[in-house]
């Protein structure tokens, strides 16, 4: 007799409650889009958002115990931009575009924490809740971290600076159990969106004034199966390799140290500059 | 010799402060060639001015003080009338201000750029 898995009995609990998207300066060199728990000293120290699944789960006791439950997340990179100016007009301006190739090729990416297997989002471990129930942990903390100045490469590498950034990333996190040996089956999920969004302005060569129009908004609520978005059916379908925090390493250095469309340097400042954002 | 840098080549007032006492930028000087040194102060040695001469191209008191600052750093004097620094930018200046910015210019942008580790958290 095989496992029996009551997909349709799924339960997510999602706790958001401690969301709350906000801005640092860390070092004078970054400025971190963080969601404030487990946010502390300038660092990401813990979780933000999470969320327990749990699902009753049936069968001989050997074979229920090799079954693993767990989460996997899927991270959509939808659109992350940074814009920079010079002290005054001749001094130039910056654009840069992460989330395009070269830089980023794929915007869909398994999402992972610590160094999980595939094609767990953590690894797995074992829990259990009341009425032969299995459980699952999640949490994450999805951050921006953005360089405050860059040289600009048509003035003379003279320095300029953030003035306006923002980065749009969407979830589906899915309560998954995967039998030794078989292929991933996906119970439930939700979908979630953070959008960090900062301008800053600068008062004797410091970013002292910090505009947060971040957001973060539940897209989905709790849902049996497997998202049916099309544009990640095929991560669905394999769900391993590198993970979008080890892609996004690299998208960042591809972008600052890149050309267009990644990154444009240019003669004249943004006409959005604000008048008042170098006092 | 006529000034190298992209910043300053081509700049008529600025060529012409190389070799013309009479065109040095003194204290309530006024012009893009005012703004082209602010960059220049800024760009070698991270010398801000007040954002209002920034903004009106104006050689004014913060200016002269970064000027100043420059030169004092540099033991700019002309020894021929001179015992210290003074905040003009005369021929001496100029010329040191032009190497050190085409300098700048020939080294890659960012070339020591801080790690960065942490974009997707």
């Amino acid at each position: 007799m095989a496992v029996s898995i009551a997909s349709n009995q799924a339960v997510l609990t999602i706790d958001s409650s401690g969301v709350k998207p906000a801005g640092q300066v860390v070092n004078d060199t970054f400025l971190f889009g963080h969601l404030t728990t487990g946010f502390r000293g300038g660092d990401f120290t813990g979780d933000a958002l999470t969320c327990l699944g749990t699902v009753p789960v049936s069968g001989p006791a050997a074979e229920v115990d090799r079954l693993e439950l767990g989460f996997v997340q899927v991270a959509r990179a939808v659109t992350f931009q940074a814009f920079y100016a010079g002290r005054m007009h001749s001094e130039g301006g910056i654009a840069l575009d992460y989330f395009v190739p070269p830089a980023l090729n794929a915007k869909v990416l398994l999402d992972g924490s610590n160094n999980p297997r595939d094609p767990w989002y953590r690894n797995p471990t074992f829990g259990t809740a009341p009425a032969s129930r299995r459980a699952a942990n999640f949490g994450d903390h999805p951050g921006m971290v953005v360089r405050l100045s860059l040289q600009n490469r048509v003035r003379s590498n003279v320095r300029n600076f953030l003035f306006h950034c923002f980065m749009d990333r969407e979830f589906f996190t899915i309560l998954t159990a995967l039998e030794p040996g078989g292929r991933p089956n996906y119970i439930a999920h939700f979908q979630w969106k953070v959008r960090y969004e900062f301008r800053v302005k600068w008062r004797s060569g410091r970013p002292t004034v910090l505009v947060n129009q971040s957001t973060f908004k539940q897209l989905k609520n709790p849902t049996i199966g497997r998202p049916s978005e099309g544009d990640l059916q095929a991560v669905l379908n394999a769900p391993a390799g590198e993970r979008a925090n080890a892609i996004g390493k690299r998208v960042e250095a591809a972008t600052v140290t890149g050309n267009k469309p990644n990154r444009s340097d240019n003669e004249a400042r943004f006409i959005t500059v604000p008048d008042d954002f170098w006092l | 010799m006529p000034l190298r840098s992209r910043l300053f080549a081509g700049d008529r007032r600025l060529e012409a402060c190389l070799v013309d006492d009479k065109a040095h930028l003194t204290q309530g000087t006024r012009g893009d060639f005012v703004s082209k040194v602010h960059t220049a102060l800024f760009l070698v040695d991270g010398l801000n001015v007040d954002a209002a001469e920034l903004r009106s191209q104006l050689y004014g008191s913060s200016t002269a003080a970064a000027v100043l600052a420059y030169k004092r750093k540099r033991h700019i004097i002309n020894k021929t009338y001179q015992h210290t620094e003074d905040d003009i930018v005369g021929k001496m200046t100029v010329a040191s201000l032009d190497g050190e910015v085409a300098l700048r210019e020939a080294r890659p942008a960012d070339f020591q750029l801080p790690p960065q580790n942490k974009a997707f958290i």
